[in-house]
């Protein structure tokens, strides 16, 4: 993925000036930079909270889960969902599942892919060309 | 020496078998057979298999659950449509950035899209619930009255529609960033010298640029939201009272409830010609007047 590394204003002779809206920025502080960067986190922090709710759910103990009002920190937290999860389920057939399906699936589209994409882009026969446009 | 083998000319052919035969028996036989299907009023419970003609056609213009379930889709996907791509353009551009903060709103963006529909429905069927739910939890405390979001007929579609912003927006918010980051740098620095600020550098730099990302991501998500089933299958189950089954549901129940798999062929062509219609009008929009990037 490149979404990890960030284009740095590379091979350029002089350093850039000011934020541009989206573009690579050089830290300068301005009032539209600040309120983007305030913006962002509170974008965040939105998109966070469903995933927060449920990690802080899962460490409440069961009448606390809902009870109202609403709490964000568990009064009395506990593991205990997860020890239930782990002791009563079957959780290592389901992963082995998970595991076995999610394998045979990209060995077999890998496989059968690339088969097809080296016919068509390197050998040529009869009625080849109807796919490579 | 040239010899005229059989086997060199007709090799690149076993390469692409494997697939043609995953094609024509996944794909083509499905497709041939549903059509065929539409015609006969074939049934899963196992009894005989008679030519109907156009029956299922026209039983399928005048069967009102057809017409309310398709509305449905049609309005889950003009509600969900818009923000989807106008949110992922914010989160694009707000999380284009270096260092820690960017690699933090990336994270928190991209977070949800990698859980499978089963837990994020189960989140949000949670987070909706009256009395001890978090956003009815919010709202009485902000002192507004309670809503029982996935019980009421005019609110459960935009519960729907505001989960499936939060789940499936970062594939979008990717798509966005990818182009963000392919624009060079040289056109920024070229437009500093020339005076341009951050404001003209984004709606004269930055957003005609990513007119060919948006034409793409607006018809992913077209297609993408008029085939809802998975969310509003697990939140609602279709109610409250059908207010929000989808078309697919509608399929579903007719082919494997009903056991009507001729009628559900025939209501599942009607809908692939929709969607064939949407996505190429938006080909064609979007194709043509383009500047390249």
């Amino acid at each position: 993925m490149t979404t990890t590394t960030m284009p740095t204003a590379r091979r350029s002779a002089e350093p850039t000036t000011g934020p541009a809206g989206g573009g690579p920025s050089k830290p300068r502080w301005t009032f539209a930079g600040t309120a983007s960067a305030v913006g962002a986190v509170i974008l965040a922090v939105v998109w966070l909270v469903p995933l927060l709710w449920a990690l802080d759910t899962s460490l409440k103990p069961e009448p606390e889960t809902t009870r109202t009002p609403i709490t964000w920190f568990p009064q009395a937290p506990t593991t205990d969902a997860y020890r239930s999860v782990i002791d009563q389920g079957d959780l290592i057939r389901w992963f082995l599942n998970s595991t076995i399906v999610s394998i045979l699936v990209t060995v077999l589209t890998l496989f059968v892919s690339v088969l097809a994409a080296y016919g068509l882009s390197r050998t040529t026969f009869p009625g080849g060309a109807c796919c490579t446009g | 020496m040239e010899r005229p083998d059989w086997k060199e000319r007709w090799a690149g052919l076993f390469f692409v078998a494997p697939f043609l035969l995953l094609f024509a028996l996944f794909m083509l036989w499905p497709i041939v057979s549903g059509l065929w299907n539409s015609f006969f009023n074939t049934s899963l419970a196992g009894v005989k298999h008679e030519f109907l003609g156009l029956q299922n056609w026209q039983d399928l213009f005048g069967d009102p659950a057809v017409w309310s379930s398709l509305k449905n889709t049609l309005v889950f996907t003009a509600m969900s449509t818009p923000p989807l791509v106008i949110v992922a353009l914010a989160m694009a551009l707000l999380a284009n950035r270096k260092g820690l903060l960017g690699w933090l709103l990336r994270f928190s963006y991209f977070a949800p899209f990698v859980l499978p529909a089963t837990v994020v429905t189960l989140i949000w069927v949670w987070i909706y619930q009256p009395g001890f739910g978090l956003v009815n939890g919010l709202l009485t405390a902000g002192g507004f009255a309670e809503i029982d979001w996935l019980n009421t007929e005019n609110r459960a579609m935009l519960a729907v529609v505001i989960t499936t912003v939060w789940w499936t927006v970062g594939f979008n918010f990717l798509l966005y960033l990818a182009a963000l980051q392919g624009i060079p740098a040289q056109i920024y620095e070229a437009a500093a010298i020339d005076g341009a600020g951050g404001r003209q550098q984004l709606f004269r730099i930055t957003l005609p640029l990513l007119r060919r990302t948006t034409g793409l991501i607006v018809v992913l998500q077209l297609v993408a939201s008029l085939k809802i089933f998975d969310q509003i299958y697990l939140m609602t189950d279709g109610g409250p009272n059908y207010a929000t089954r989808p078309i697919i549901q509608y399929i579903y129940e007719t082919g494997f409830t009903s056991y009507r798999i001729g009628y559900a062929s025939a209501i599942s062509y009607l809908f692939f010609a929709i969607i064939v219609i949407v996505a190429l009008a938006q080909f064609k929009l979007f194709s043509g007047r383009e500047e390249t990037a």
